[in-house]
């Protein structure tokens, strides 16, 4: 056996595939010392609100921004013995929170922006629910959407579900934000949403330790089977007992949830009104707060502008709104994505005589979509005092470098394939056997997770990326509108149980003709590699549990074929997913090799030491002796790869020594070399 | 017109997932924790698991309380470039005119240049990685000031490649523009870094210290 192929042996045995429990957890969120200073991410700030408020039940599906919380939890988790886990999609994580609040604990779910679609259903019909412990959902927002499929706003769907929502601004505020977001939950009896954008979570500031609370995980559990309190039945109201109606005209009458809520607003410490100057007036809620308060001492008017600085987006502060509209004659909201915060001051002043001339995003002062920064707030303040001693600093001669730098600088993305990886591997043999088959007559999906970067150059292998599990009912649409091509959906193995199961169901019973390809790396990759069922066989919290197989499901659903390959081995794995192609009905190739980065980050520093190196031989290489080919980087495409002007080499630095290239090089001119650096 | 502009010192670093950039932001961030007279405030785009892919972060360092977590176009002080092309793509949208520079040297060409094609598009668009000469002649004209040298090289001399964030830090420090020592620096290296590896980072810092000074400044 060679080296190469010893490794490909190691990792279908899945030696690489332990989880690096610790790696995303710092040691600071556990310290039970008041007082103390940390430097804290984003989202370690709201881990350590939620383990100093006491979380007993703490839940999430992996995605960016907010991945790191539940990994930082987890870790406390484990240490101060309540449950944390990975759930397999947000909305089961979202109902076993809201489960563990039922009884009277406090209960905590994570999710990114999207996820929230995905809570949506649950989070909407227990609205009016008041339940006996407290459920706080912290979210991640991405405007600019640059680590997000979509540029969403949550507050929309929390004014949706009628939930407050508190927007932090600095990392002390989201620590803090959380504690209160917990005890208002209490209070309450009702969810409250802590929002955080891109910008918060990846972020990193100052915080100031608090108490941690154990007190409150020892509260016991209450038993409450009154189904009054839990069910809805429905009819027409006249008619008699109509649940969910009634809890709904609960929840607006006088002193009821929605009331409450507007007290809250009311009371808010983390709201703050500064009537300064009567000219003008700012309000301001998250991220954009201090670029607001930034923009304002840049211009020298930090002492002439009142200030509304918002801790909560929704519901608002009506009396303190007013308050503003009717002590300054122009009022400039700054916040960022949609104009929520705007059309509810709007809303306030529509009652009001005389207010504040309201400018925002609707007048075109504000951007609608990116991140706010301080230079935005400042070109707007410049324009309603009417400055000319402002001068941007991005000037137009500067603009005009910077956009014929990005028409001429070649690009490089920010997702792309690791060198080794074997996704990569699995999509080049994939489209290498489509191509063959059908020649152009193919058509795939992708889907979220590491492999939806082939949707690009070179490899070009996917039509569509849409969102969690949609590629495989996306391919039973195109297949019953008629679509004359060979249909294939590309899924990971994370995805495959968050969204893809009722899909495949569908598939089957409606008797589809599609491939599945399921690139199985042994982890949720791209967010870090969290543990899912069908990787590791440990918990969130890092204990043994079963470990799910993919091919057994599969072949549970009656699925017409299932084949197991590794990518590493391409002849193998084209064979297989061959056959695939060429079964009728609904066919499965689980395309299964750990992670690279993962398992070198295993291996740790001694990881490339073991795995052996590639080079390209000169004399053999088309490119070198006959000027053409480059199949190596125009097929294939692996980034360690290079060519520059006419020298064409594999970079020693990065090369994973995956043995993929040597088996796919037309010449077989790549060969394995004795490991050294510098590509000089 | 602005307190912001003497008393803020705005750092944007840019490069490619694995190459320490978040441990460089980690590192100079715990020194300010006993400088609370100065607000510090960080952002990062991280690659998670990637690897190679761009990212890049925002230090912001401030004598006010309020200052922003986001540089604003034109508004950075220095770029730190852990890869030139980066460094560039960076410089060209945050460096204030006369800013300054201090990159590495050593180049990792985008997939895009070595296959000659766009995200989407089939046709093909032969645009190489530029030559450093044309990336620091940009700066130039941007009347900012270049220091570059192979801190992969150096790195790897020192024992790993991955030592290469601490030497753009030593770096960084030695424009004397931030408030804070190399050696409140140096004292934040072991608890940081993993296991094992304190010495060979705390060497790294001050062999970029020295490289710095080694250099020629353009």
């Amino acid at each position: 056996m060679s080296n190469t192929q010893a490794i490909a042996k190691k990792h279908e045995d899945g030696e690489y595939a332990h989880r690096t429990f610790d790696k995303y957890a710092g040691q600071d969120i556990l310290k039970e010392n008041p007082g103390e200073v940390c430097v804290l991410s984003g989202n370690e700030a709201c881990a350590r609100g939620a383990i100093e408020a006491g979380v007993s039940v703490a839940t999430s599906y992996p995605g960016s921004p907010t991945t790191y919380i539940l990994d930082s939890i987890s870790y406390a988790a484990k240490k101060f013995g309540f449950h944390a886990e990975w759930s397999t999609n947000e909305k089961v994580g979202f109902e076993v929170a809201l489960g563990a609040a039922m009884v009277g604990k406090y209960a905590m779910h994570i999710t990114k922006n999207v996820g929230m679609s995905w809570i949506m259903d649950p989070l909407i019909n227990q609205k009016g629910w008041i339940f006996h412990g407290a459920l706080v959902l912290a979210i991640g927002d991405d405007p600019e959407a640059n680590t997000t499929s979509v540029e969403m706003d949550c507050r929309q769907l929390a004014m949706a579900a009628e939930i407050p929502v508190l927007t932090p601004c600095t990392h002390q505020e989201i620590k803090d934000f959380t504690v209160e977001a917990f005890r208002m939950s209490n209070r309450l009896g009702h969810p409250v949403m802590v929002e955080m954008t891109r910008v918060l979570c990846y972020g990193r500031g100052m915080v100031t330790l608090g108490e941690i609370d154990h007190g409150k995980r020892k509260i016991e559990a209450t038993n409450d089977r009154d189904p009054i309190h839990w069910t809805c039945n429905v009819s027409p109201e006249y008619l008699g007992e109509n649940l969910a109606y009634n809890r709904h005209k609960k929840f607006h009458a006088s002193g009821g949830l929605w009331d409450r809520m507007h007290e809250e607003s009311d009371r808010f410490e983390g709201t703050e009104l500064n009537i300064r100057g009567k000219q003008l007036g700012v309000i301001a809620a998250g991220v954009p707060t201090l670029a607001a308060r930034h923009a304002l001492e840049e211009l020298g008017l930090a002492d002439e502008v009142s200030f509304l600085k918002l801790g909560m987006a929704y519901p608002l502060p009506a009396e303190k709104v007013r308050r503003l509209l009717e002590s300054v004659d122009t009022v400039l909201v700054a916040e960022e994505v949609e104009p929520v915060i705007e059309m509810l001051v709007r809303d306030i002043s529509s009652d009001m005589k005389d207010h504040a001339r309201i400018l925002g995003k609707r007048t075109g002062h504000i951007k609608v979509c990116g991140s706010i920064d301080n230079h935005e707030v400042t070109q707007a303040l410049a324009r309603i005092t009417g400055r000319t001693d402002f001068n941007p600093r991005f000037t137009p001669a500067r603009r005009t470098q910077f956009e014929q730098m990005r028409e001429e600088v070649v690009h490089r993305p920010q997702g792309y394939f690791c060198p080794g990886c074997p996704e990569l591997a699995g999509i080049y043999a994939a489209k290498r056997v489509a191509r063959k088959l059908y020649k152009d007559k193919w058509f795939s999906h992708g889907d979220i997770g590491c492999y939806e970067h082939a949707h690009s150059q070179p490899w070009n292998f996917m039509q569509s990326v849409l969102c969690m599990g949609a590629g495989p009912s996306l391919g039973g649409g195109n297949y019953y509108g008629g679509l004359d091509a060979k249909i294939i959906a590309n899924l990971g193995d994370s995805t495959f149980f968050h969204a893809a199961m009722p899909a495949m169901v569908n598939n089957v019973y409606n008797k589809n003709d599609i491939t599945y390809l399921i690139h199985d790396n042994r982890c949720t990759a791209s967010t870090g590699h969290q543990p899912h069922p069908g990787a590791f066989g440990v918990t969130a919290k890092d204990e043994p549990t079963k470990l799910l197989s993919i091919e057994e499901i599969c072949r549970a659903f009656q699925v017409d074929y299932v084949g197991v390959c590794n990518p590493y081995n391409l002849k193998e794995a084209m064979k297989v997913i061959e056959e695939a192609y060429k079964t009728p009905g609904v066919s499965v190739v689980v395309s299964r090799a750990t992670c690279a980065v993962l398992a070198e980050r295993q291996l740790g520093g001694k990881a490339k030491a073991e795995l052996p190196l590639f080079a390209i031989d000169k004399d053999k290489c088309i490119f070198y002796t006959k000027g053409k080919c480059l199949a190596c980087v125009q097929e294939l495409g692996c980034p360690s790869i290079m060519k520059l002007g006419d020298k064409l080499y594999i970079d020693p630095v990065t090369c994973f020594g995956c043995s993929v290239c040597s088996q796919m090089c037309p010449a077989k001119a790549i060969h394995e070399v004795e490991r050294s650096y510098g590509n000089e | 017109m602005s307190s912001h502009n003497k008393d803020t010192v705005s750092i944007a670093t840019a490069g490619l997932s694995g190459q320490g950039l978040i441990m460089y932001t980690k590192v100079l961030m715990a020194a300010f924790k006993e400088n609370p007279e100065w607000t510090i405030r960080t952002y990062e785009v991280l690659g998670t698991a990637h690897r190679g892919t761009l990212i890049f972060t925002h230090i912001r360092i401030s004598k006010s309380p309020n200052v922003s977590f986001l540089i604003s176009p034109g508004e950075g002080d220095i770029v730190v470039g852990f890869e030139p092309l980066e460094a560039f793509r960076v410089g060209a949208y945050y460096l204030k005119d006369g800013g300054h520079v201090i990159t590495n040297s050593y180049s990792i060409i985008p997939v895009y240049a070595s296959v000659g094609k766009d995200f989407f598009s089939d046709k093909p668009r032969p645009r190489g990685y530029p030559p450093l000469e044309e990336i620091y002649g940009e700066f130039r004209k941007m009347d900012c000031t270049v220091t570059s040298f192979n801190a992969t090289r150096e790195a790897i001399n020192l024992g790993h490649y991955a030592m290469m964030n601490m030497i753009m830090l030593g770096a960084t420090l030695a424009t004397g523009r931030l408030p804070v020592t190399l050696e409140q620096v140096e004292s934040k290296i072991a608890e940081l870094v993993p296991k094992g590896t304190a010495e060979m980072n705390t060497k790294a810092l001050h062999r970029g210290n020295a490289l710095y000074r080694e250099s020629t400044t353009e």
